[in-house]
Formats: C-alpha cells, structure tokens, sequence
C-alpha cells in the first residue's frame, strides 16, 4: 500500500511535470484528484487494510492529496503565465502606424483671437454686447462728435446705403447704444465686423473686426486705462513686452491716447513689420469726451470714463506672423487647417 | 508736415539729436513718420561749377563748356539743350561716384576730352527732371560740394498732424510745439514792412459779396517788382517743404504758407480788369483755366476770386492762368484771407482738386496771422523781387471772435487723469503752450485764455489734453478701475459659440467670407427674378459690382468657397460660417434692415481617409445628422419637410422646423448650380438662422430619474413599400408600443436580393422598459404584436 502511494505520486509528478498546457494539466487533476480519480479510488481501497494501518496510512493518503494540489496549482499558475507570455507576443502590433484620430475642423483664426480678447476682458468684469452693422449715420458720426461735412469724417472712408444708413466704419456706434439704454457703471466690449471703403490689398481689407471697449462710472481716470490696457496687452503678447502711450486725436474721446507695443517680430530693433520705428500701434483709446456723455444723457460732472478700440486682424497677423490679410478671408483649407 | 531741422532752428534752438527730438514730438502727440532728408549725402566731388564759356563742339551737335570750379576751369562737354554763360550748375569731377554707382571718368567725344560731367536733376536723384542740366540758384557758391550748397542732407521729420492741429501744419507752429516741450524760448521772425507811393485805395478796392463764406480778405499792391529766380536760400527752404521753385515771387507765397499755415495768392495786378477784385460765388455755367491748364465750369457752390469781369481764382484751392505771375508782371496784387473750410471742402472734392493751401483752409486758420502773413511776404517781396510797396492794406472781415475763456480745475483735471500733477506744473505747462493762465483763487480754478492759433481748445477737458501731453503719459501711473463687476458673454454670442464648438468638433473647418455679395451671385443659384433672396441692400458707393450688395444668404459664398479650394486640390471638404445676413423690410431701405445671425454649412467630397476604415463619401444624411446634432446640443428637436427650392436637388432637400417655426433648410445643390458653380462633386448644403433657433431655446434643463428595473432590447425587421416614409413608419411604432416603448433605432436599411421589389427593410432595434417593474417576455410580445400588427394594418408592413 505505501508502496502503491510512493509509486503513484511518483508517476504522477512526472506527468504534471512534463504537462505542458493547461488542458493536460486539468486532466491529470481529474485523474488523480477527482471523484473518481485514483487517489480517491485508493482510499476507498482502505477498507482492505488492517484497521491499525489505517490511520497512517489516511494520512499519508491526505498529505499525497495536498501535495498534488499545491503542485498542480503551481504548475497551473507557471503555465498560464507561459501562455499569456505566448498570447502577448503573438498579439504585438505595429505601434508605428498611424492613430485614428477622431475627426475635427478648426476654429478661424479670426475666431481664435477674438475668443481670446473676450475671455480677457470678461475676467476683467466686461460684458461683451453688439451693435447692428449696418448702422445709421447718427451712431457711426454725429452721436460721436463728427457732425456731417466734419473733415475728419475723412479718415475713414465709409459705405453708404442711404443718406443716412451706412455701414459702420468703426464699433464705436456700440459705445453710444449702450449709454442710451444703461445707466452708469457700464463696462462693455463690443467686438464685431467695420466696413471701410479700401481696395484690398496685402494690408487692406473693406471689412475688418473691431474691439470697442467702454467703461464708465464715477472715478474711471486715464490711469484705470493705462492699467485696463497694459494688463491686456500682457495677456495677449506676453509679459515683459515694453509698452507705450502716446498722445493721439479721435474726435470722441479727450485726452486721446494711441498704444504702441514693442515689435513682436524684431523686439523693438526696427524691421519691415514695423516700418522700423521699433514699434507696432495696436489700440487707439481715450477719456470719453464729456459732449458724448451729455448726448447720451449722462452728467459729465459725474461721470467720466474710457474707451478704447482694436484691430482683430492686425493682432491676428502680428500673434501669428500672418503677412497678407487677405489670407483670412480666401478661406483657403490650406491656410486654415493650420489654426 | 515736413520739417526741417535746419530751418526750425531759425525760430527755436534746438540743442538735442534728431532722433531724440522725434521721440520727443511723438510722445507729446505729433508722430513722427520718418526721417529723410531731400537728397541725402552725395559725393563730396559733386560740385557747384559756374558756366564762363560755351562753344560749338566740331560735330556741330554737342557743346563744349568751360566750366569755373574755384580751381582751374574745366571742359565738359555735354548735349543738354539749356545751359548758357554764367549759369551755375552741378559738376561732377573726374572720379566721382553717382547715385547710381557710375564713376564719372574723363571721356573722349570725338577728339574733345570732357574733364568731368554736368549732370540732370535725375542723375543725381534729386528730381525727375531728365530733360537738361539742373540749374542752380545764381548765389550758389562755386566749388562747393552740392550737398552742402544745397543742404541735401538737412534732416527732414515728416510729421502726421492730427486733423485737431491745424496750427501745426507750419514750420513756426512746429516751433511752438518743440519750444514747449523742449523748454526753449521761441524766435519770431521780425516783420518790417516799408510803404511807399500811392495810397492802395486810389490803386484797387475789394468787395466781398459772400461774408459767410469769405470771413477775412487783405491785400496789398505792389509795384516795380522783378520777377526771376529765387535765390538759393530761399529755393532750399521751398524744396525742403515739399515744393518746387518757381520763381521769386510764387516761392515767397510758398515759403510764408510754409512758415506760418496762411495760404497766399499773387495776382499780376496790371491783368485784373479795372484792377479790382469782388469775392462771390461763380455764376452757372462760369469757366476758368487752372494753372494745371485745365478749364473748369464752376457752379454757384464754389467761391471765386474775381476782377471786374471774371474769375480769376477758385478761392482758396487754385489761381487761374489769366492773371498768373510770369516774367512780364511788374505789379502784383497779394491775398491772403480765410475761406469757410467747409465750402472750400466741397468744393476741392467737387473738382478733384486738393492743394497745400485747400487743405489748411478746410482745417481752420488763426485770423490774428492772416495780415502778418500778408506783410512778411510783402517785406520779403521788397528784399528779393525790389518792388515798391503801397500804402496801406485793405482787410474786409467781419467783427472776429473774441478770445476764449476756459475754466480749468486742477482737480478735476487730476480726478480724470488719476495723477497728482501739482498746479503750478500745470500752469506751467499751459504757459509754455501760450495759453495765458490767470488764478482764481476764491474758485479753485484757472481761468485760461486761449491763444487765436488754437482752434481746437474749447473745453476743460482740452485743457486736460494739453497737461497729460506735456506732464508726459508715461508720467500717470496704470491702476486698475475701482469697483466689482461682473463680465460676461453675450447670450447670443454664446450660443454661436457652442454651435461653433459642436461642429469643429464634427471636423468642419470655420470659414469667414465678406459681407457683400453680387446681384448675379443669386442669379447663379437658380433663383427666379422674384425671389425674395435677390431682395437685397444695396451700396451706394461700392468697390466693385462684385460686391455691391449685402448678402442675404450665405450660400453663394460657401459655394465660393467651395470651388476656391476644389481649384486647388482640395476636394473633400467640410466648412461652415457663422455669420449675418442682411434682410431689408422693404427696398430702398427706409430703415436699417434686419441683422440675422445665421449658420451655413457645406460639405463635399469624402470624409477623411483612414486605414481601419472604408472610405466614406459625405451625403445628405451626414449633412442631415449634423444638423440634428446642433438641435440636439441646444436641446431642441426638430421636424423635417419635403421642399422645393431650386438652389437644391428636388428630391434631396428638406425644410427644417422647431415647432411650427421653419428655422432652416439643407439638401444637395442641385447640379445645374453645382455645374455653374464648377464644383466636381456632389456638394450638401444647409443655411439655419441661428436668429430664429435662439428664439427657442429654454433655460430650463432638468434630469430624468435614472431607471430601477431592467430594459429589454428587441430588434424588428420589417419588409415595407417603397412609399412609406421612415417617419411614418416611426409615428405608428411609438403610437403603439405606448409607455412601455423607450427607444427606438434603425440600424438597418436594405434593397437589395432577397426583398422584392416596391419594398425595402427596415430594421429596427426597440427598447422596453417600465418604471415600476420588471418586464417579463409576455408583456412585451404583447406589445411587440401590438406594433406588429399596427404597422400591418394601417401602413401595409410586414414582419420579415
């Protein structure tokens, strides 16, 4: 009987030994330790032994089961791990192939900047409103301390639709809608598309965007849009770029200011971007003239404020080295897919 | 403007570099565009050399000149038509570099050596004029280099001056400016007139027939003059701003309109019928030839100057050739006045005609300068041309306007500009400005007095103006506003955004196009003349045909953009544009039309090839599921219509609805457009007005309780006719499944083998569920043959 048992475990380590898949090795589990497996059978077989035998040989008998156990799940274990070795090896592909992208467009760079100028004065606390672009002359003009047949109407050249329905030259005529319909405080932008009468060209185009920014209460001071202005420039160009404001002339706004930026192309070194003067002039601005204030209802002695305006399209050619503004209106996929 | 530095030292010293002094004048409000010169630096051996004998080359054709250098006399040989004894022209010496590089050598023309070269205005770069050799004023002196003869290099600023700064369009108002911001007094020059003779009422009278339009007229006679050409210094300073020499007389106008801003005009005196002039409007029909020799008719609109008979000027913009200065005038009669600028406005846009002096008679002019304007051309009349002057001036003005008075609060200056500028800086600065500034001390406040030249200054905060640009912008220190506020998007600008989002998210490409349109744009659309798209606002002053109305759809471009880019290679294609259309209540326009905020979108070609895909074309469906994801997005749903419109494929093209409301219509372009357009495929269309879409959308948003038992998914294959809308189809499904129904999605569209035809399957996956318990599979057989059944009877469809 014990020489039965040694034989047998034996035999069967060999054979779990040499089983080299799981299959196999699932069989050789049946057959020794299943219900009718010859482990089993063999304990059965006791009942032919002395019963002072018994006992030991039980326990021989148990101890044999629980090293068969351990060393087929050993054996198990080794052997799925191979396997799943196998299966991961087969299974390897070509990482160098190209993803599948989910497919997506692109938004207009024009887009793209004007989010961006939004986004900076709405963390500064700007409503973004807008105003019609076919506007009437009175908005566009007189509303703005241009009076018909004033000269400096000249600076822009304007589309007319009537005698007094225009295109809006500019998004000044926002500033004027707002202050009819708003008491003070009032701080808005108003961004939108201006029509001025320019053949196109690498620099010119009839239709452009504009930024309009207003802002009135009862302490605005020049030193707000100093502030107001700088901490946007850093914003949209970076930090660190010199910065200067000089004395203009709009006829809405008194004292006039325009805002010149350090050239982004040479670092102020002097280059073709900049005719170079070293400088880029990227905001016109000023302290709200107080006749616009009283026009629109507002007490000049209580209130004073500031307002200022942008090109989108030069911000867009000078952020992204755009060289011919009509680029951004042929809509050429090649040009745009780069955005 | 153009300044030069030689000639602003005359009236203020000027003790810093040029660049320096730019930088200065731009950040005190006149930019500074460049910085030229009028010839720049030549060669130091481009001399003045004087012309003391000429003969006839043996050729019989070229000259031979012998030229005085200030060394031993030199023989050029040159074929220039205009030289002769005594003039003073350009030579440039043996070895000698021209402008444009060619060294000038001793040349052998026909067996005379020309030591050296006379030389054109245009070989040196100095002008145009190509025809003969440059001659030089006679007070050049000989062997000098050119350049410094000239002042070629003189530093020129070329000054952008605001249309508020008329008083700075003149070399002394310049002066003003850098005397105040530089701290140096300023230099007048002294004006000294010596009359003698008649009396100038017994010699001519002015009658000014329109006070309105003519505000100040003077003038002054004078006699025995001689005309001829400028001498060198004067010639230098009219070049220097811009203009060329005439002769003595019309440069000394030139110079003084230079110098001071006051246009003037020389009439020959012995030409003006009965020697006198009346200021008035032109008669209709009225002619007169302009110096630039054309005739114009006038109309009633334009102010002339004009004797007994005639016109002889068009006041203010250009002088007429029958009274015009030339070398027979002995006597001359002077103007300087002040025309209404914006009579003289319209009146230069009318003829096509702008001048220097129409362009500071439409800015305004300070009436204090116009007689002295007067007197320092008359003085320097008498230095140059001789000229004996008549006593006395005559001046026809109406009462001029008194002095203005601003009041200016310190304070309330430094309130606006959040500075803390002390007020004797203040008055210091507008001192410096000429503004004479006394205090009130009981008031707090100046009262300013403000110079006759400063037309611009009329309020406080003017004044305000002047102290920031002086104190130095770069002096107020950046704060940031005081007060909290709220910022935030536009509701409407906010929507386009999310739609924008959704779609580049899609893979469409945004695309932004013009505004205008052409009329033929709408035509090539197919459109019938009375279509309601062709109803468009027009431009009155377009740039082109092309673009001369406003787009009512953005169709027309989208397709543009479509073939720009088919054109080059660029097929597949996926766009849209979110942008206005501009629809008129009715035409002409009596009021601003309607603004409405639209989506446009186009796709073409393939979707992008992949390799773990087939390719895939785009078609109407895609376009369809785009769209419905944006009502999605917004969340609303949509209705779909069959329609008719002839831009679109008859059968390919739907209307969409939210409601009752039609928002938008898509389909395929029909391909009599596609041809037109020249796109090479199929091409899908849809235009939505965002405008109507806003209008429904909710705020509300609220969730559903997520579901306690389990949904059962069944699929139903139906075989159903041809004629049986997938509408219809779900219509009779969701009526008959009831509550219990949840979802329905078609996975399957087939014709083919197998179906017979007239018919096609639909196969559709349908979701059950109830929100109280758990389905068990008779009840929902029992509503499966419900539907079943349903889809039999009313539609005709059978289980496959």
């Amino acid at each position: 009987m014990r020489e039965r048992l040694r034989q047998m475990r034996d035999e069967a380590w060999k054979r779990i030994s040499e089983a080299d898949d799981t299959g196999e090795l699932d069989k050789l589990r049946v057959r020794y330790l299943g219900k009718k497996g010859e482990l089993t059978a063999l304990l059965r077989s006791m009942g032919s032994l002395p019963p002072e035998e018994r006992p030991d040989v039980g326990k021989l008998v148990n101890e044999l089961r629980g090293q068969l156990d351990d060393f087929l799940k050993e054996r198990l274990h080794n052997l799925e791990a191979r396997e799943l070795e196998k299966r991961l090896e087969q299974e390897a592909i070509d990482i160098t192939l190209p993803g599948r992208r989910p497919a997506f467009g692109r938004k207009h760079p024009l887009t793209q900047v004007l989010e961006e100028i939004e986004t900076i004065f709405v963390g500064m606390g700007f409503e973004v409103v807008e105003g019609p672009e076919v506007e009437l002359d009175y908005y566009n003009f007189e509303a703005l301390n241009l009076p018909p047949d004033h000269p400096t109407r000249d600076m822009q050249d304007t589309f007319f639709i009537s005698d007094d329905i225009l295109l809006r030259s500019q998004t000044s005529p926002v500033q004027i809608r707002v202050m009819e319909k708003q008491e003070p405080p009032v701080r808005i932008i108003a961004p939108g598309k201006v029509y001025r009468v320019d053949v196109v060209d690498a620099t010119h185009s009839p239709m452009f965007h504009q930024v309009e920014g207003l802002l009135v209460d009862e302490h605005t001071t020049f030193g707000d849009l100093k502030g107001v202005l700088g901490a946007f420039i850093e914003a949209i160009f970076g930090e660190g770029r010199r910065t200067r404001f000089r004395p203009s002339f709009f006829p809405f706004t008194e004292p006039s200011a325009e805002i010149d930026v350090e050239c982004i192309m040479c670092n102020g070194k002097g280059c073709r971007s900049c005719s170079n003067a070293g400088w880029l002039e990227i905001l016109g601005a000023g302290m709200v003239d107080p006749r616009v204030l009283q026009r629109v209802g507002y007490d000049p002695q209580k209130y004073q404020g500031f307002a200022f305006g942008m090109g989108v399209e030069r911000i867009a050619m000078l952020k992204y080295g755009i060289d011919d503004i009509r680029l951004l209106f042929e809509n050429d996929m090649r040009f745009l897919k780069q955005f | 403007m153009l300044i030069s530095y030689d000639w602003l030292q005359e009236y203020v010293d000027v003790d810093i570099e040029v660049p320096e002094l730019a930088e200065l004048l731009t950040l005190s409000g006149s930019e500074v565009d460049s910085i030229g010169s009028v010839g720049g630096r030549l060669d130091e051996r481009i001399i003045v050399g004087q012309i003391v004998e000429l003969c006839l080359h043996p050729d019989g054709k070229l000259l031979i000149a012998k030229v005085d250098t200030g060394q031993k006399p030199l023989a050029l040989v040159t074929g220039a038509p205009n030289v002769a004894v005594g003039q003073k022209l350009p030579v440039a010496l043996i070895g000698s570099v021209l402008p444009n590089g060619q060294v000038i050598e001793a040349v052998s023309f026909q067996g005379v050596t020309s030591y050296g070269m006379l030389c054109s205005e245009q070989e040196l770069e100095l002008g145009d004029d190509a025809s003969g050799i440059m001659i030089l004023p006679l007070d050049t002196p000989v062997g000098m280099p050119l350049t410094d003869a000239l002042g070629l290099d003189d530093p020129i600023i070329d000054l952008e001056i605001y249309p508020n700064r008329p008083d700075c369009l003149s070399v002394l108002g310049i002066a003003r400016e850098v005397a105040a911001i530089t701290g140096k007094s300023l230099r007048l020059p002294t004006i000294k007139v010596m009359e003698a003779g008649s009396p100038i009422e017994d010699l001519t009278s002015v009658t000014v027939e329109d006070m309105k339009l003519c505000p100040f007229y003077s003038a002054r006679v004078i006699r025995n003059i001689q005309v001829g050409p400028s001498p060198l210094w004067l010639q230098k300073r009219v070049v220097a701003g811009g203009m060329r020499p005439i002769n003595n007389v019309v440069d000394i106008t030139n110079f003084v309109l230079l110098e001071m801003g006051q246009p003037l005009h020389a009439f020959d005196y012995e030409r003006l019928a009965e020697k006198r002039i009346v200021v008035r409007r032109a008669q209709p029909g009225e002619a007169i030839t302009t110096l630039d020799g054309e005739t114009r008719v006038l109309d009633q609109e334009t102010l002339v100057i004009a004797d007994a008979q005639k016109p002889v000027c068009i006041a203010g913009i250009m002088g007429g050739v029958n009274t015009e200065v030339n070398s027979e005038t002995t006597s001359i009669l002077l103007e300087a006045a002040i025309f209404q600028g914006l009579s003289i406005r319209r009146t230069s846009r009318r003829l096509g005609l702008r001048s220097e002096a129409s362009a500071r008679f439409e800015k305004g002019l300070d009436p204090s300068q116009v007689t002295k304007a007067l007197d320092r051309a008359t003085q320097l009349l008498v230095e140059i041309a001789g000229g004996e002057v008549s006593r006395g001036t005559i001046v026809v003005t109406t009462k001029l306007p008194e002095q203005r008075v601003v009041i200016f609060n310190p304070d309330r200056c430094n309130r606006l500009l959040g500075a803390s500028i002390p007020q004797e800086e203040m008055i210091r600065i507008l001192e410096s400005l000429q503004f004479e500034v006394k205090l009130d001390k009981a008031n707090q406040q100046l009262e300013v007095k403000v110079p006759s030249h400063r037309l611009d200054i009329e309020l406080e905060a003017d004044l305000i103006e002047e102290v920031a640009r002086l104190y130095g912008y770069d002096r107020i220190p950046a704060t940031l506003p005081k007060g909290v506020a709220q910022g935030g998007e536009n509701r409407r600008l906010e929507v386009a955004a999310q739609v924008r989002n959704l779609l580049v998210g899609a893979g469409l490409t945004e695309i932004m196009t013009y505004s205008f349109d052409s009329p033929d744009s709408y035509r090539k659309l197919n459109l019938p003349e009375e279509h309601e798209l062709g109803q468009a606002v027009t431009i009155q002053n377009p740039l082109t045909t092309d673009w001369s109305i406003l787009r009512t759809s953005l169709v027309p471009h989208l397709l543009d953009v479509l073939r720009h880019n088919a054109q080059r290679q660029q097929h597949d294609l996926q766009l849209f544009e979110i942008g206005s259309v501009f629809v008129p209540e009715e035409l002409p326009l009596t009021k601003q039309p309607d603004e409405r905020l639209t989506l446009g979108i186009a796709l073409m070609g393939d979707y992008p090839r992949d390799w773990g895909f087939p390719p895939r074309e785009v078609d109407f469906f895609e376009l369809k599921g785009l769209v419905e994801a944006v009502f999605d997005d917004l969340g609303l749903s949509c209705q779909w219509e069959k329609t008719n419109h002839p831009t679109l494929h008859p059968g390919r093209s739907a209307v969409v609805k939210v409601g009752n409301t039609k928002v938008g219509i898509l389909g395929e372009v029909h391909p009599e457009v596609g041809e037109i357009w020249e796109l090479p495929a199929r091409a899908y269309l849809a235009e939505l007005s965002l405008e109507a879409i806003l209008a429904q959308i909710s705020h509300e948003k609220r969730v559903d309780k997520l579901p306690r038992y389990p949904a059962v998914a069944r699929d139903l294959a139906l075989l159903a006719p041809d004629t049986i809308l997938a509408q219809e189809v779900l219509e009779v499904i969701w009526a008959a499944g009831g509550d219990l129904v949840k979802e329905i999605t078609l996975f399957d569209v087939y014709q083919g083998r197998q179906i017979p035809s007239g018919h096609r399957s639909l196969a559709y996956s349908i979701l059950y569920q109830a929100r109280d318990r758990t389905l068990t599979d008779s009840e929902v057989e029992a509503v499966e043959g419900k539907i079943i059944t349903e889809l039999e009877t009313r539609l005709g469809i059978t289980r496959r």
